[in-house]
């Protein structure tokens, strides 16, 4: 060892060699660091492994602890000792400076602090993974900061007794807790989860996919001529595949009848303990049918071959749509969010309210009876119209308002007995209307009465300001009186046909005499008519702009 | 006899200089804050401290001469001290001066 002379020594580098250990903590003592890095064997085993890891467990006593992993490392570095040797406390500080040669002569008695470079380090092992969270009492960390500062304070170390006061007094006490089985930190890359696409984007993949064989099947305009026709799906799919199955089971509904509701199609095929996921059900679908983007048979699935608008038994099949009075809607807001909704038998039979604030739903799927007795009477139109298909608009009001009737009267929540009432009224209303209108004669009677009928509509749909409601006010009047009037043929009617007979032959008396007015009625007629024409467009687009909504719904 | 050791750090160095086995060193300023190495007479280093982070410990690679495939570890020191040294700038060579024993 080299006496530290004016802070200085002198010797040759050492061959021997040692690594070291950046130990990440404070042990009380190095037996305790060696036990926590495994113990001598351990350490030893891992000198000798391949790993080049060095495991440390802040726990070794407990079995559950989770081991920090130092890696290997090279470096260069030496270690200095520094040691205090003999120390003379009175003599030597006084007589240093007077009889300094001729203590040079006397080695025996050199004093104070020695030094030298003891080896030579090439191997570090490092720490920089993750650990158990660490508690550390603070008073620990306190002594460790004040050992290091006082290292700091380097002069002290000449001709002082510093040293001997360094005693290790740790007592360090370790509470980890389990923070993370990851060891080393990763860097994680954000993926996109693989769930089904848009229903708009499946409809436009599946179309390119099948277009070339299959044709446009989706959203065809309702003025074509020509509809998609019947296809071979068997010689597509292996009939011994899931596919096959499905497809005789899709299939075979549009054999029970041509047009379906999508919802309908749905719960057919779960009752048969069929699922499958919305792509799929796509494709069975288009193979065996099509649908229109506009009409009475909006977006119902109509059967391969099928012309609904050649045959009038399918007026049956037409849509019917409920909205959801304003008064009621805070229903549908409350339960916009319900995971469990109504199942499309219960809402057809009218025995729940719906969730949603319009449904769409098919005239033949309706229980009721008023409604099945009315859809299967002789059709009076010879065409099929875009807009009410084939029944007139006052039947479609009518039919309307009967299933906003049944609706609201199952309708859970108390306190809504007004709207009920109020929607009664007009369906009864309705129901007159539709009468006369349909004892009418006259083609340009007919006429001008849609025409009266379709503003009415608007009026109904658009709820406008108080103006549109005194007019209401003033048609229950006129209803009333009416009422009044006829109050003995009405109650007759309901016994039987021949009753319906006088009653027809008691409206058209009634119309004939009224006859000598009938001049300035077909002069405001005809005012309204030039009303009507010009609200027109407004009415179709909002229609159109209510179908693109639904169509985000679903 | 009560030891205390430092850790001597020259990676900062060892790309620039190559530091052979058995070289002569003097290490002088051991009583200032930046002590000065000097290897084999002309490599001039100048160190600081800083502190370890945790604590370092220092093993010796223990050979057994008589069966040298029996190796073990010894521990040698537990510091949390180090000395960082770097290339010293050359204005500092004149203000270096040197003293030998007699």
């Amino acid at each position: 060892m080299g006496i530290i002379e004016n802070g200085t020594i002198s010797g040759n580098l050492p061959s021997k060699e040692a690594f070291v250990v950046h130990y990440p903590g404070y042990p009380s003592s190095i037996s305790r660091a060696v036990e926590t890095l495994g113990g001598i064997q351990g350490i030893t085993t891992a000198r000798e492994s391949t790993s080049n890891k060095l495991e440390l467990h802040f726990r070794p006593e407990d079995p559950s602890a989770h081991p920090a992993y130092g890696e290997r490392r090279h470096c260069n570095g030496f270690l200095l000792k520094i040691s205090k040797e003999d120390v003379k406390k009175d003599s030597l500080p006084e007589s240093q400076p007077v009889i300094s040669t001729s203590d040079a002569c006397l080695p025996e008695v050199r004093p104070a602090l020695c030094a030298d470079i003891v080896a030579r380090v090439s191997e570090s092992y490092c720490f920089d993974g993750m650990v158990d969270y660490q508690h550390v009492i603070p008073i620990h960390a306190d002594i460790a900061q004040q050992k290091k500062r006082k290292w700091m304070e380097v002069k002290s170390l000449a001709g002082k007794n510093d040293l001997m006061d360094m005693a290790d007094e740790d007592v360090m006490m370790l509470l980890p807790q389990f923070f993370s089985p990851k060891d080393r930190p990763d860097n994680l890359v954000l993926r996109l989860p693989v769930t089904s696409s848009p229903k708009k984007k499946d409809e436009e993949l599946t179309q390119n996919l099948y277009e070339i064989d299959i044709g446009p099947v989706f959203a065809i305009d309702f003025s074509v001529k020509e509809i998609p026709k019947i296809l071979k799906w068997e010689d597509y799919i292996v009939p011994t595949s899931n596919q096959w199955k499905w497809q005789v089971a899709v299939s075979a509904l549009f054999e029970e009848r041509p047009v379906w509701t999508r919802d309908s199609i749905v719960q057919r095929l779960l009752d048969k303990g069929l699922t499958c996921t919305h792509h799929m059900l796509n494709r069975f679908l288009l193979r065996a049918a099509y649908y229109f983007s506009g009409g009475p048979f909006l977006r119902f699935w109509i059967k391969r071959g099928y012309d609904p608008r050649k045959d009038p038994e399918s007026r049956v099949f037409q849509r019917m749509e409920f909205r959801v009075p304003p008064e009621l809607k805070g229903y549908c807001d409350s339960n916009a969010t319900n995971k469990s909704k109504p199942s499309w038998d219960d809402i057809c039979a009218f025995k729940v309210f719906p969730f949603k604030c319009q449904t769409f739903l098919q005239l033949f799927e309706l229980d009721d009876e008023y409604i099945q007795q009315e859809i299967r009477k002789p059709p009076k139109q010879t065409t099929c119209n875009y807009k009410t298909g084939w029944f007139s608009e006052a039947l479609l009001d009518n039919l309307r308002l009967r299933v906003a009737v049944r609706f609201v009267s199952v309708f859970p929540e108390p306190g809504f007995e007004d709207v009920f009432k109020s929607i009664q009224e007009e369906f009864e209303r309705s129901e007159k209307t539709r009468i006369q209108k349909d004892a009418l004669q006259p083609s340009q009677r007919n006429h001008q009465e849609t025409t009266k009928d379709m503003k009415k509509c608007k009026n109904t749909n658009k709820e406008k300001d108080d103006d549109v409601n005194a007019d209401e006010d003033s048609e229950d009047l006129d209803d009333e009186y009416e009422e009044a009037a006829n109050d003995d043929d009405i109650s007759i009617s309901s016994h039987g046909y021949g009753d319906m007979e006088n009653n027809s032959r008691t409206y058209l008396q009634g119309l004939f005499n009224r006859f000598p007015s009938s001049a300035s009625a077909l002069y405001g007629s005809a005012n309204d008519d030039n009303d009507s024409d010009g609200e027109y467009p407004i009415y179709e687009q909002e229609s159109n702009a209510l179908d693109d909504d639904e169509e985000d719904d679903e | 006899m009560e030891d205390e050791h430092v850790m001597i750090d020259l990676d900062d160095v060892s790309r620039h200089i190559d530091i052979p086995a058995d070289a002569p060193y003097t290490l002088s300023g051991l009583d200032t804050l930046n002590p000065v190495l000097t290897i084999d007479g002309k490599m001039k280093l100048v160190g600081e401290y800083i502190a370890t982070i945790g604590t370092c410990l220092a093993f010796s690679d223990k050979g057994d001469n008589q069966t040298p495939q029996k190796k073990t570890v010894e521990p040698v020191a537990k510091l949390h001290k180090i000395l960082k040294f770097r290339l010293a700038p050359l204005d500092n060579e004149d203000g270096v001066t040197k003293t030998t024993n007699l």
